[in-house]
């Protein structure tokens, strides 16, 4: 350590510094990213208040179409983000893709309560509106985490443990599942 | 008493290239090597050096895995890793600190 000059150290950790803060800032989000969550998110809205509310069997397939529509443009999402920067983020996945951001699992959970209650009305244009509005805070969520990422990666790339989103996909899952039972 | 370990210079850390590639991973989950590679503008047999010599240490993670349709290596820093940069960097502050102010 007695060998280093602290000009060095000063210079090797400026540029240490100037690359972290430029590779958080090359990452980019996949042209259309946005449109295709939120459209993804508002038609799972819509389709689950659909299928909670329509007794006929159709109504279950439009649900279950609701749940694939997500996890396939999920699943396409990440593997673009992954193509278009050369890295992976597991904060972004499950963040902004699968919503665990405070405001998007809040946008999620307040416009999905809401369509419920709107199709149990049979208020159809409200639960699309609500479904409309749902997506579209959902899509704003994932643009406000990509601002504080590029402001402070170190803090905002750490993501929950595979286990917690693995536990929250249980249950989300468990929880529509006794909600399309309890409708019957 | 903070209960913190007092900050330790890291040889294997200070080359600038591996301080600059040890600090990059901390901004991502994983990097692909070519992109590391671009952004250290170095090459590929380089880079591969740092990377072992890291990897020896328990200080970053390689596998291989796909980008565009080719075989590549994706690379991440380790827990272990995390804490020796850390370290490292909170030594070199140190050492910054001991710069004496210019005369006003």
């Amino acid at each position: 350590m007695e060998n280093i000059e602290p000009v060095d150290a000063a210079a090797a950790l400026d540029a240490s510094e100037r690359a972290r803060v430029a590779i958080a800032r090359s990452v980019e989000v996949p042209r259309g990213h946005d449109l295709v969550m939120g459209a993804a998110v508002a038609v799972q809205i819509a389709t689950m208040a659909i299928g909670l509310f329509v007794p006929d069997a159709w109504a279950r397939g439009v649900l279950a179409g609701g749940l694939l529509v997500f996890a396939v443009a999920a699943g396409v999402e990440l593997l673009r983000f992954r193509r278009l920067n050369g890295v992976r983020l597991e904060a972004f996945a499950s963040r902004v893709v699968l919503g665990t951001d405070p405001w998007a699992s809040g946008a999620y959970g307040v416009s999905a309560a809401a369509a419920y209650v709107a199709g149990s009305r049979d208020l159809w244009w409200l639960a699309a509106c609500l479904a409309l509005a749902g997506g579209t805070a959902y899509a704003l969520s994932g643009r406000r985490w990509m601002r504080r990422y590029r402001e402070a990666p170190e803090r905002a790339v750490r993501a929950e443990s595979t286990l917690l989103v693995g536990l929250l996909v249980v249950v989300a899952v468990a929880g529509l599942v006794l909600l399309v039972v309890s409708a019957r | 008493m903070s209960g913190k370990s007092a900050p330790t210079f890291d040889p294997l850390i200070h080359a600038p290239a591996r301080l600059t590639l040890m600090s990059m991973l901390t901004a991502v989950s994983e990097a692909e090597f070519a992109t590391i590679r671009d952004r250290l503008e170095v090459s590929d047999s380089v880079l591969s050096k740092h990377v072992a010599a890291l990897a020896a240490a328990g200080y970053v993670e390689s596998r291989k895995g796909v980008h565009h349709g080719r075989r590549t290596t994706w690379i991440r820093i380790t827990g272990a890793g995390r804490a020796a940069l850390v370290s490292h960097v909170a030594a070199l502050r140190a050492l910054i600190a001991q710069i004496p102010e210019e005369p006003a």
